[in-house]
């Protein structure tokens, strides 16, 4: 099962912030394959959405990147900036309270119980 | 794993350029993300072309240049919010130094000019342009774009030209009518045949140009506003009195030294010496009178012709120039200053050799504010900041007057 584009799109900052402050420093594919790798192919970032987000992101000064010539092309390489360390640690909390939010709103149980 | 030709890194950067992607950094993104899926999952001997075009359609709805779209738009709603939040502090704050800068303004407390400049300097060039962009972002047709861009920069003219009016800086009135004139003529015909055209703006557009019409009109009425014509007649016939009554004066007190200079008994050097400041005075005098003159009808003349009316036509004192009466921050210019040192140097040499009192010099006391609150109003604000231009004038020529009878005092 795939989840909706929509559901994904609130969280990609999230998910590149936290991919980042786990491995030091990331290009576009790798974090595609590490994300389809990790969910068991349940989440499937699109480029459509990965790319403006991570430009986003470098204009907002949470990445710095540095580029490697791989034979004629280049490979540009994202890593979270010292803000973006901070803002990583933020938005997973704040995502994890929005998690135990909704479970509360929307009555689920978890199978454990 | 699938080896690349140089060639076909060619094309495939090549198709991305040609898809719209025009942001280089995005292109080099999109080209290593696509080799390195070719790379992972094309077999040797598979079809390169086919794949190429399968897998980027994977990448978007429609085509490519959307990403490069969705890019900027991010790029953008983050300035979009720093605009909006520049703007609102911007617009407090010209709010705010325009309130009180009127207020010092007419307190004729020091600081309204630095407070005037600031709220309309902020205002024009700050809130505005961002009001401006903000808006012009909304999706909305080129026609109310233009109509947008118009109309703010009829507001920056109009800033522009009131500072330029309360300042009393050179150019004030042609700015004015250009702003009217933009008004008029270019902003609300086009506000309005925009707006008549489209059934939901209709009744609207009606209302909002009578409102700019009744505004524009009430402007224009402002900037005919002076003195009524009886009091400028008034002043002018005054003037011309008192300029009759002093050259008779000087007449008489030429007559008088002549007599002086041939009597033997006379001091002659306290006479020649009594001549020599009393003249020098009062050509001081007339030179600020023309230099008043001159400043507001920007002419050039040499010597008053006092038989001109025209001169105090057209003429209101918020015509004269900063420069030569009081400055913006309510300070009298250094014409005025050295005007009240020569007067007070000749009053000390009046009292000194001739002994007289007070009243056998020239006037330099203030008066007090009897209609006010009865505080002092001094000398340089009785005679140069509060009166109109026609009364300054005649203020002058009341002191040059002044001079020729403190003179006949000494020489009887």
């Amino acid at each position: 099962m795939f989840f909706s584009s929509e559901l994904i799109k609130g969280t990609l900052k999230t998910i590149i912030l936290k991919l980042l402050s786990d491995n030091k420093r990331m290009y576009g594919y790798e974090i595609t394959q590490t994300v389809k790798e990790l969910t068991g192919d349940k989440i499937q970032l699109t480029e459509g959405a990965l790319y403006p987000t991570l430009h986003a992101l470098e204009a907002e000064g949470l990445l710095t990147t540095e580029t490697e010539y791989i034979g004629k092309r280049v490979r540009k390489y994202y890593s979270l900036s010292k803000d973006g360390k901070a803002k990583s640690l933020e938005k997973v909390n704040e995502f994890a309270d929005f998690i135990s939010t909704m479970k509360f709103l929307l009555d689920i149980k978890t199978k454990t119980t | 794993m699938y080896n690349l030709s140089e060639q076909q890194i060619e094309y495939i950067l090549n198709d991305i350029r040609r898809n719209g992607v025009e942001m280089e950094d995005l292109q080099l993104n999109l080209l290593d993300h696509i080799c390195c899926i070719v790379e992972q999952n094309l077999k040797e001997g598979d079809d390169f072309e086919g794949f190429y075009r399968k897998t980027v359609k994977q990448f978007c709805k429609h085509e490519l240049w959307e990403i490069e779209e969705e890019t900027i738009i991010l790029l953008t709603i983050k300035n979009y919010y720093v605009m909006k939040k520049s703007m609102i502090t911007s617009g407090i704050f010209s709010a705010t130094t325009l309130i009180f800068g009127s207020f010092f303004k007419i307190m004729h407390w020091p600081g309204s000019a630095v407070l005037l400049v600031l709220g309309i300097v902020t205002l024009s060039f700050v809130f505005l342009p961002l009001l401006f962009l903000l808006k012009a972002k909304e999706p909305t047709n080129t026609q109310s774009k233009t109509v947008i861009g118009i109309g703010t920069l009829l507001g920056i003219l109009l800033c522009i030209s009131t500072l330029f009016k309360v300042m009393h800086w050179p150019g004030s009135n042609i700015l004015w009518f250009v702003s009217i004139g933009f008004s008029i003529f270019l902003f609300i015909p086009l506000y309005f045949f925009l707006g008549i055209r489209k059934p939901e703006t209709k009744a609207n557009t009606i209302v909002t140009t009578i409102i700019l019409v009744g505004a524009t009109g009430m402007l224009f009425t402002l900037t005919n506003l002076r003195p009524s014509r009886a009091i400028e007649r008034g002043n002018f016939f005054a003037n011309q009195d008192l300029v009759a009554t002093r050259n008779y004066a000087t007449e008489q007190n030429n007559l008088h030294y002549k007599v002086l200079l041939n009597d033997s008994t006379s001091a002659k050097k306290e006479v020649n010496e009594l001549r020599k400041r009393s003249n020098e005075l009062y050509k001081k005098l007339e030179k600020i009178k023309l230099a008043i003159i001159n400043g507001i009808e920007e002419r050039n003349d040499t010597a008053i012709d006092y038989t001109d009316i025209f001169i105090y036509n057209n003429a209101t004192n918020s015509g004269v120039p900063a420069y030569l009466l009081f400055d913006n921050l309510g300070q009298p210019s250094t014409l005025i200053v050295n005007l009240r040192n020569e007067v007070d140097s000749f009053n000390s040499f009046i009292k000194t050799i001739y002994n007289k009192n007070s009243f056998g010099m020239i006037n330099t006391q203030g008066t007090k504010d009897v209609n006010g609150d009865g505080h002092m109003i001094s000398w340089e604000e009785f005679n140069f900041q509060e009166p109109p231009f026609g009364i300054i004038i005649r203020n002058l020529t009341q002191m040059q007057l002044d001079i020729r009878v403190v003179e006949a005092s000494c020489l009887h």
